[in-house]
This record gives C-alpha cells, structure tokens and sequence, in this order.
C-alpha cells in the first residue's frame, strides 16, 4: 500500500522533472540563438588565427611535424561510441595508463583517487569502500563497475570485491569514470556512477614483460610475466601470469593487523581481425588466493584473528564486431564464476552469464541512434559452515535479467564555420539532443525502466556545456531480499537482521550541469554541479520486533526502502600542461547528503550513512619529465574527515622518480603517505561493525620493467 | 560552512525556480564569453596536422605527365566521404602552387569523379568501401591516403596512424605507389613506417 503510493508519487515526481527539463531545454535553444545573430557568420579574427596556425605548421618539415602533439582524450563508456571528451554529455574523466604509472599505483582500486568526484577509502589491506558522488560506505551499492564490458559488481549485495578486480597494471589502457548516472546504455546499478576499465589490445602487448615490485609495509611483492605474439597475420594474443603478496594494516598502535592477503592469477586475450569488417576479442583470466581477517565483535561472540577466506573464479569473454556502413554492430557474450569461502561467513558461489547485442546507427550526420538487448543469469549458492552469524534462504537461487535500450541523439542546430557551400559537409554541431531510456525485467521487482535526456551545446571548440536529467534504479540484490545476519548492537543487545521480500528498487533523479573549457592543448578545465534526489532508499536496520527471551535480548530488523534523500555537489578539474615537460593536475569536489527516514521507518541510524562520504576532497599531481629519461613525480591527495565513522582528515603525499635507462628498462623509485607514519582512511572500529577498520601507513617502493 | 556553500543550499533547497535561474545564469555566462578570448595559437587538432601533411604529400611525390590532361588543370586535392578536415584544408591550400599549378581542394560525393584528383583523402566514413575504393582507382595515377585502419596493408599508398602520444605519423606502401605510377622521394620513405601491402 505505501509502495503504491510511493510509486504514484514518484511518477508525478518523474512528470514534473521532465515538464522541468522541457523550461530548461527551451532557455538552452535560446541562448545560443542570441550568440548566433549577434555574431552573424563566424568570427572573421578566428579564422585568421586558425590560418597563422596552420601557416607555421606548413613551416615546418616533416620530421618536426610529426613531432607535434594533438590533444583530446576519447572516451568509449559515455556513450558507448567513441566520442571527444568535449562533445561528451556527462561528468567523465579518464584515467590513462600514463596517469596511472606516474602516480606509482599499482592496482585497480587505488588508481581510482587520480578521479574527480570518486570517494575511495581502504578499509582494511584487501577492503576498499568506493562510490561516486557520495553515499560512500562498506555497503555502497550504487556504482556499476566493469573489465572491457564484463560486469563485476557483486550480485549478492551490489558492491564490489575489489580484491579480485585486478590485471597486470601495465595492460590497463584507460580507466573511464563517469559520475552520475548511466542507467539509460548500461542498466541496473549504473545510479552514482560507471567505471569502465578498458584494457590494451593485444597489438598493444606484443613482445615480452617482466614486472616486479617490491615494498615495505602492505604491499610486498608482485610480480607479473607477459607475452605478446601474433596469431597469423590477422591476429594477436597475449598471456599473463602475475603474483601478489600483501602485508597486513596496522592498528592504532601499530599491532599487526591480521589481514594479509595473496592473489595468484593469469590470463588472456586475443584480437582476431577475421575479415576486413568484423574484429573478434576472446579474453579470460582466473585467479586464486586467500585474504585473512579480524572479526572484533562488540558482544559475546569471540574474536576472531586470522580468519582466512579463499577467494577464486574465472571468466571467459567473446565480443565480437561488424563495422557497418553508418554505424556498426557488436554482440558480447561472458561467463563469470567466483567463488568465496568464508570462515566466518557463508561459502559462497555466484556465476554470471550474459549475453549483448547492441547495434549503433547514423544515417546521417545529425542523428545516431543505439539500440540494444541484453540477457543475463544469475546463478548462486550460499553454505554457512560452522559460525551462525549470516545465512541466505533460499541457499541456492536462479535469476534471469531481460533488458532493452534505445538512445537517439540528434542535432537540433548547426553552424558552418564559414557560410561557403563547399564546406557544408563538415558543419559543426552547435546543439546536441540526447533521449534514451533502459527497460529491464528482473526477477526481485519486475519493470523498471530508466531514461535520461541529455542536451549538449558546443558553442565552439573551446567550450562546451551540457545539462542532463535522469532516473537510475538500484534493484535489490540477494542480501537485501534473502539474507540473515545476527550480530550485536553494543555488549548486550543482539540484532537479528532479515532480508525482506517486500524490499524494492532504490530511486534516483539525477540533475546535473557540466562545463568544459579547453582553452588549448594545454589547458582543461571540468566543472560539474549535480544535484540527486534518492526516493525509497534503503533503511539497514527497520526494527520490527523485539525479544527479551531467550538473553540476551534481542532486536529483529529487516531492510526497508524508508530513506528520502538529497545529494548535491560540485566537481572540479584543471589539467594544465605548462611545459612540455611538465604537466599539472587539480581537482576538489565537495559532497553534502541529506537523508531523511520517512514518518513509517523504524530505522536504527541509516540517517548517520550521510557521514560516511567526505564533505571535501581535493588532489594536486604534478608530473615533471627530467632530462636523460627522468621522471619526478608527486601528488598530494586531501580527504575529509568522516563524522559518522569517527575518523579524521588526511592528507597523503606521493613521491616518485622514475628512470628509463635503455628503451627495455624502466625503473621507479617511490614513496607513498611520506606525510604520516600512518592513518586510518575509512572508521576507527565504532561498535556494531564487525569488520575492524586498520590503518595504512607510509610505504617504499622499488619497481622495474622489462621489455623483450 | 562558507558563504557560497549556503548560497548553494539554498539555492537547492528551494524548489525549481532558482535551478532555472541558475541554469540562466550559466547559459548566459557561456554564450556571452568572447569568441575571441577563448582561441590562441597553440590549439592544434589532429585533422590541423594531417591536412598540412596532405598538402606537403604533393611536393614529395611526383606524377606522370599522364595525370594532367591540359596545362592549366589544377592540382586536385580531393577528400571522399565525411570530410573531417573542414576549413582547415582550404585555408592550408589557400594561395598555394605545386610545380606551377594552382592547388585546389574537392569535396567529391561519388566515387566516379576521384579520377580526376592527383591525391585523394579517403575519410574514415568510407571504412566499409575501402577495398572497392581502391579498387576502382588502382588504374590511375592517384595517391591514395587514408587514417582508417589497414588502409595501406589493403592497397592504400599512405596511411596516418596516431602515436602513443597523440602525434600523427604515417606509414607508405612503397610497391603500390609505384604500381600507380608515382614516384615516392627519398626523404619521405626515410621517415615513413614501410608497410608491405598484403
């Protein structure tokens, strides 16, 4: 009965929003018309200085010219087609592999920092708690994370094990980060944000790598082996081997920690071009390993110290594609098995397959078209072994996902760069209409649907701006429906929690402004104002009975959908190549969360969840290129305290000089944290959690890589 | 909490007047910013470079006699498919001269009026019809380039390709050119990528 009204309000809700963006669409189409008739045809001055360019360029020889460098980062997770970061119509950055090797990170999780607007703290060694625009926490549920398209989000409670999220550092060609919501192209789950991690073609691998890495502190040792070769003249392939041995954290007074952690994997990837049209990609890895763990319970169950978990999967993936005449078509398909045996908790056993068409369309400059199906199931198995703290009824369960997408893009005006009828063909597009919309069928709670309207206005090509508003859904996930939990509130009052059935979709309405300028090749600056509204979201513990027998007495709760919210904030991003040789980056965004329980919620503390994101975070890179192949690099990361998990501001420092000796060799030399002996970056161990957060500390690198 | 955080609140808190006010706002901050502040001399994009290649192509490459049928023809710089050059190829051509002839640039929307052209730019849209392209031109004296992928391993002269570091650089089938007649200097094979065609 709630649901159902909740649901009718929602739909006016939605009505209004889009009466909203018509106003708003309106007043967009007007403004640049005013630009338009005051300028008349385009500016006689700029055309003269893009002339005085392209008369040095014809300056110099060939040699030199090809010397000169372009600039514009592309992009693929936007829009799912290859699109300019200017001409992208939502809050994306990417990381590149040279940003990711400069900042002397070596793991998926970590290299997240280097993006705007993304709170990432690490838990513990091999525990990371990750979101975007906020509503960060161990149960952040809200990002849609993806290795070349193959989802990794966890079905039993829609975060991600970070721990197994891994590849060979080296291959990573570009991590795509879009803030906000994504959920018209990618679905469920893509509310708070999409990470896209895109590996290299195996073109890109050939030949031999040996990587080693050597530290103090947490991360000890990894070692990866590579090779690259061809596979006839059409054909590439590649295979990985890597190790990965990691220390444990520390606590506050610097105790071992318990919760060292090793990951063995190897993998795969072949490029086959089998006709002039059609490109074929296979790819798989598996991995296996074990993280330990301390338990600190607050009641009367023992602590538990190096408490193993064996973690292992595999995944096996096959895209393949057709390039059309106006557009292309892609069909992907995957299997993905992991497998986690937990001490304390439930063995568990989950398996994805999934299958994807999606065909792109454009008949013609001004308007492209996506449509796509998709089909997945979803298969897992959950045991409890011998510590009564969680099960999942049923043990085994069996879900099918259906989904559908559409998205058009049309020019609604375009300017030609001067009014000559030679040229007419290359005219650019001054304003951009983006409509689509996800409809999925899921077995937890049937239709969902997820559209979005985007509008993107490129005056010219050096700003470009663009507004958006758009409905996500968070489905329910294993936990929130069939799970149980029993741990303590405290020393003498137990909790029982209880996965509910009636558990539904948790809703967003995304708004949101962005501002690029790219004033040259060597300066971009980001700007993004959002505002999301969160309806039905959920509520962790709704108390619905209370039992004094047997002792200790006990509160039973289940999950609710009985949480409204807001979330604004603002992203920035400045790159600015001042020299050739060195490269500067900023970025800070601020997050403020309002969440408010609904008059019905009996919820114990879900309002508290606002303080688990940082309020501000900033970073500052500067990436300086020596002579004779030398490196010097440093970053600067600030974080927020966090009121609700008690743990204060950092501020981290990271040195690193890199060495390139011979064209085979490279060689860095690094510290991380110089400022601090060590901090915790997510809680200092409030009652009622019964992972225990520990601390990070400073840590001294020693890397090389070699090429053969 | 500072000043222009509040004001953000506020600004959100209150229904959806202020949002289109602020939208307003920042319409009219983006489309009154001058044109003019915004251009400097040091934005170079990828299609800059490549049409300064194009044209350099045509002083490092000499054609047969037979590719021009009258004295006073012009040399055709022909670009087929979406032209991703712009005006950037016309003003890169502008007032220029190869061995005596007045250079021009043609936008051709069929493939029966590229025999007429001394270059002909294949642009990216046309990936599909790649080898029928070159097919039909492989009888005339015309240098073929493109930045698709494999365009020269295909039975294309020259093709562009990208560097790690975002630079154009090129690669030349050496064979093909000389099949269509064209003579290749020695300078330009130096620094080119030697691609045999498959």
């Amino acid at each position: 009965m709630v649901a159902k009204i909740m649901i009718k309000k929602n739909r006016i809700h939605f009505l209004f929003r889009v009466f909203q963006l018509a106003i708003l669409s309106v007043l967009l189409i007007i403004a640049p018309l005013t630009q338009a008739a005051v300028e008349g045809p385009r500016d006689k001055a700029a055309l003269k200085k893009r002339a005085a360019l392209l008369k040095k360029l014809k300056k110099l020889n060939l040699k030199q010219l090809s010397t000169i460098q372009f600039f514009n980062p592309e992009a693929t997770s936007a829009s799912r087609t290859k699109r300019k970061l200017m001409d992208t119509a939502s809050a994306l950055f990417v990381i590149s592999s040279e940003d990711i090797r400069r900042a002397g990170i070596t793991s998926i999780p970590e290299a997240l920092r280097l993006a705007p607007g993304v709170q990432v703290a690490r838990v513990y060694s091999s525990r990371w708690a990750i979101s975007a625009r906020g509503l960060n926490g161990l149960m952040s549920s809200k990002l849609l994370v993806m290795i070349d398209g193959r989802t990794i989000y966890s079905g039993f409670n829609s975060t991600v094990y970070w721990d197994v999220q891994n590849t060979l550092i080296e291959d990573i060609d570009r991590i795509e980060v879009i803030r906000g919501p994504g959920a018209s192209l990618w679905g469920a789950n893509a509310v708070n944000g999409i990470i896209n991690i895109i590996t290299k073609k195996s073109k890109q691998t050939q030949g031999n790598l040996i990587t080693t890495y050597l530290g103090t502190t947490e991360e000890q040792a990894v070692v990866g082996i590579q090779h690259g070769g061809k596979i006839g003249s059409h054909g590439h392939y590649r295979v990985y081997g890597k190790f990965s041995e990691h220390d444990s954290f520390v606590d506050s007074q610097g105790q071992d920690a318990n919760d060292n952690w090793q990951m063995k994997r190897g993998g795969f990837r072949t490029d086959l071009d089998i006709s002039k049209l059609d490109n074929v990609t296979i790819q798989g890895d598996i991995y296996d390993g074990f993280k330990k763990q301390t338990y600190l319970h607050p009641g009367k169950i023992p602590e538990v110290r190096n408490a193993h978990t064996y973690i292992s999967g595999f995944n096996l993936l096959a895209r393949w594609q057709r390039n059309l005449t106006n557009g292309d078509i892609i069909m992907q398909s995957y299997y993905d098995l992991t497998e986690r045996q937990w001490t304390v908790f439930q063995n568990e056993t989950r398996s994805i397959y999934d299958i994807d068409f999606q065909h792109r369309w454009q008949p013609n400059v001004k308007q492209e078209f996506i449509w796509g199906l998709g089909f997945r199931h979803l298969y897992d198995e959950n045991k409890d072994e011998f510590m009564p703290i969680t099960r999942t009824i049923p043990e085994k369960r069996e879900d099918n996902l259906f989904s559908a997408f559409v998205q058009a893009e049309f020019t609604l005006l375009s300017n030609s760069p001067i009014s000559s009828k030679k040229i007419a063909q290359s005219e650019e597009k001054l304003l951009r209409l983006t409509l689509g919309s996800k409809f999925e069928h899921n077995d937890y709670t049937g239709f969902e649907y997820q559209p979005t309207i985007r509008l993107l206005w490129t005056p010219n090509a050096q700003h470009s701006a663009w507004a958006a508003i758009s409905r996500a859904v968070r489905v329910p996930s294993r936990m929130d429906q069939d799970n149980e939990f029993h741990g303590w509130f405290g020393k003498d009052l137990r909790f029982t929690l209880l996965g509910n059935h009636d558990f539904e979709s948790e809703i967003m309405i995304a708004h949101e402004l962005g501002y690029r300028f790219n004033l040259s090749n060597r300066f971009l600056f980001d700007a993004n104002i959002f505002y999301n509204e969160y309806d039905r979201a959920r509520t962790l513990f709704e108390q619905v009975d209370f039992q004094l027998s047997p002792p200790p007495p006990t509160v039973i709760t289940t999950y609710g959908n009985n949480m409204t919210g807001e979330v604004y904030g603002l992203e920035l991003l400045a790159q600015w190549q001042t020299t050739k040789n060195w490269r500067l980056v900023a970025t800070y965004n601020y997050v403020d969360i309002h969440l408010h329980h609904l008059p019905i919620s009996k919820d114990i503390g879900g309002e508290g969840e606002e303080g688990d994101t940082p309020h501000h975070q900033a970073s500052l890179r500067s990436l300086l290129t020596l002579p004779n192949n030398w490196e010097f690099d440093t970053a600067l990361y600030y974080v927020d305290n966090l009121p609700n998990q008690k743990s204060p501001n950092y501020t981290r420092f990271d040195v690193r000089l890199g060495w390139q000796p011979r064209k085979d060799l490279s060689l860095s030399l690094g510290a991380r944290n110089m400022f601090d002996n060590q901090h915790p970056e997510y809680g200092i161990g409030a009652s009622g959690n019964t992972d225990i957060p520990f601390e990070t500390q400073r840590t001294f690198y020693l890397q090389a890589n070699y090429r053969f | 909490m500072s000043f222009h955080i509040k004001f953000f609140r506020v600004l959100l808190r209150t229904q959806w007047l202020p949002r289109v006010l602020m939208l307003l706002f920042m319409c009219g901050w983006i489309a009154f910013t001058p044109l003019s502040h915004a251009q400097t001399d040091e934005e170079i994009e990828e299609y800059q470079i490549k049409a300064v290649y194009l044209f350099n192509f045509a002083n490092f490459f000499t054609w047969p006699s037979t590719a021009f049928q009258y004295n006073a023809q012009p040399f055709r710089i022909c670009v087929l498919g979406n032209d991703p050059f712009g005006i950037d190829l016309d003003l890169v051509i502008e007032d220029e001269e190869v061995e005596g002839r007045e250079v021009v640039v043609q936008r051709i929307p069929t493939l029966r009026k590229s025999v007429r052209c001394q270059i002909l730019f294949v642009s990216q849209s046309e990936r599909a019809k790649k080898t029928t392209i070159l097919n039909y031109v492989r009888p005339y004296p015309i240098l073929t380039v493109g930045d698709m992928e494999e365009f020269a391993t295909r039975g294309g002269m020259v093709e562009f390709f990208n560097s790690a570091s975002n630079e154009v650089r090129f690669s030349i089938a050496p064979e093909t050119v000389k099949k269509g007649g064209l003579i290749a200097s020695s300078n330009l094979l130096e620094i080119a990528k030697i691609i045999r065609p498959r």
